[in-house]
């Protein structure tokens, strides 16, 4: 009796389940189908999606345009931002969490100040300061932001703290630097957290919106967020255009996901349960 | 002892200097600015003239802000306990273990990594009028009228949360998995031979169970939610007219549409000092709860 009972609940569950897993791709499902169409078809009127006829055109059209070039910044932006992030993050907390000496709370705290501020708070003054280096509309003013960020310090310092001391000690006694402790031990006891790490980074660095619209000014330096919206308003009422080139902007992110999804969830609950 | 003191410092030094120097210079260094600016009149050629508290005055007068502020605290308010409800809802889907959990992992994760600029656009074209997915789908199901999702005050709102409940959902549904599997499962055990049911369960074992996650996600999502800018700038514009443009939109707007540098600046730091009030809280909580964390160990 109470079997049958929780067998028919966890069926309504499944069913419940897989509604919500179509509503969820849904959309994602009409991007890719819609940006197989001619272009200027009713893409809303569902037997024309799913009929033919299909074509690429649309992807040898948006070929041309200078997509390929903000994906290209937006690749090298994020990884850039991302290395240079985990290692001065890295060097950062593990001055923070092992190396003994006066004040450091203190420096620990002044650092923390910092994530508690968000970037759009400080846009404005960020802005004017790029103005007066002369670095607006160059990849210097996203990287350098990027680098600025306590996120990583923050995490990092946290996974540190939990490594045991008596590894470091046998290696000092054995004669080993502070530079050698933190290569041979810090650093490959935490590399999946430094992964995790970076693939947040990365992650944040690609989608990153506000502050690249304000600084990258020329097509030619914006990034796939920036120069995706541009692009879009040349094309009128044209809806599968557009949807072709948000395909294929998203195709290195969705790959990226598929393979490291694993590291991005450790990513996520990593921020959760120690912040 | 002090060769020994000296040599940790220099290493200390050296470990936290590239970091350090970035930081002050693209963090502190503009927070500090932003203080002085908002007490200046900001020309186009960037030369400032100290006006005194001149821009807050001009602020506290001005109703866009008001509006700005009004709306952002909307959309906080709607968008908070929406996005934790389905986060929490997806979360206990998956931890029921279903036939093919991971594709249901995959699928709701999956939009959090697009680009908002991809799910603005995808989502503008699920909700206007007239040749939208969303419309076409209801004329189907015999709809005769058109529905303005996107330019009737009464709506926009609820398409602005849908949108960033589909976009961003997978991060708390992560966050409630994980706090889900913390859960001792003899208690859920110890329940059942007790004879209570799935109610019972859900609301003695896993609510208390998920108490300070719930917490913590609240609060995130909350900052998160203040710093509302880039949904709504791309799905609405702010609009229609003014009705869904939030603080930092109109930051946006003063500084680069109006050149009001001063005032935008001042804007800023209110925002700024909004913020440090909930990280504060959020400090609170948190080590209250190392401190009984602590008390029961």
């Amino acid at each position: 009796m109470k079997r049958g009972k929780i067998r028919l609940s966890r069926k309504f569950l499944y069913l419940f389940a897989i509604l919500c897993a179509a509503v969820w791709v849904a959309p994602i499902i009409w991007m890719i189908l819609a940006s197989l169409k001619p272009q200027n078809s009713a893409v809303t009127i569902l037997e024309n999606l799913v009929k033919g006829p299909f074509t690429l055109e649309n992807y040898v059209e948006i070929s041309k345009s200078e997509i390929w070039t903000w994906m290209k910044n937006s690749l090298l932006l994020g990884i850039i931002s991302t290395l240079g992030a985990v290692v001065m993050d890295s060097m950062a907390a593990y001055a923070l969490s092992y190396i003994e000496y006066p004040r450091k709370k203190l420096i620990f705290w002044f650092i923390m100040l910092g994530m508690m501020v968000p970037v759009e708070a400080e846009i404005i003054p960020l802005y004017q300061e790029m103005v007066e280096l002369r670095l607006t509309n160059t990849y210097a003013s996203i990287i350098l932001p990027a680098l600025a960020g306590p996120f990583g310090v923050f995490i990092l310092k946290q996974f540190y703290d939990g490594i045991p001391r008596e590894l470091a000690e046998a290696a000092k006694i054995d004669g080993a630097g502070y530079l050698r402790i933190f290569l041979n031990i810090f650093v490959p006891l935490s590399k999946s957290a430094i992964f995790a790490l970076g693939i947040f980074l990365f992650l944040g660095s690609w989608n990153n919106f506000l502050w690249p619209f304000l600084t990258l000014t020329s097509s030619k330096k914006m990034t796939v967020p920036i120069g995706l919206p541009m692009f879009n308003s040349l094309m009128g009422s044209d809806m599968v255009m557009p949807m072709a080139a948000a395909f294929l902007a998203s195709v290195p992110m969705m790959i990226v996901f598929l393979l490291f999804q694993k590291h991005i969830i450790k990513g996520i609950t990593m921020t959760g349960i120690k912040g | 002892m002090t060769a020994k003191k000296g040599r940790n410092l220099r290493a200390a030094i050296l470990f936290l200097l590239p970091f350090m120097t970035v930081y002050l210079l693209f963090m502190i260094y503009p927070i500090g600015k932003g203080f002085y600016t908002s007490l200046c009149e900001v020309k186009l050629d960037f030369s400032q003239t100290y006006v005194g508290a001149e821009n807050y005055k001009t602020l506290f007068g001005d109703k866009f802000f008001w509006q700005s502020m009004k709306n952002t605290l909307i959309y906080v308010a709607l968008n908070t306990p929406v996005l934790i409800i389905a986060g929490l809802l997806l979360a206990m889907i998956l931890n029921a273990g279903l036939r093919g959990n991971v594709v249901f992992r995959t699928v709701f994760f999956l939009p959090y990594v697009l680009s908002i600029s991809v799910v603005g656009y995808i989502w503008k074209f699920i909700l206007q009028p007239y040749s939208g997915l969303l419309n076409s789908l209801l004329h189907r199901l015999g709809m005769q009228n058109e529905i303005m999702w996107l330019q009737d005050e009464r709506l926009v709102w609820g398409s602005v949360v849908a949108m960033t409940v589909w976009s961003g959902v997978g991060f708390n549904m992560i966050m409630f998995l994980a706090g889900l599997q913390e859960i001792d499962e003899n208690l859920y055990e110890a329940a059942e031979i007790d004879g209570a049911g799935i109610w019972a369960k859900f609301r003695y074992i896993t609510l208390p169970g998920l108490k300070n996650i719930t917490l913590m996600i609240t609060i995130m999502q909350t900052i998160a939610s203040m710093k509302l800018f880039t949904h709504t700038f791309i799905l609405t514009k702010g609009g229609p007219g003014t009705q869904t443009r939030s603080i930092v939109h109109y930051i946006y707007v003063k500084a680069f549409t109006e050149n009001k540098l001063g005032t935008a600046t001042a804007m800023s730091v209110i925002l700024l000092v909004i913020m440090l009030i909930f990280a504060a809280v959020q400090h609170r909580i948190g080590s209250e709860r190392e401190d009984k964390e602590r008390m029961v160990g």
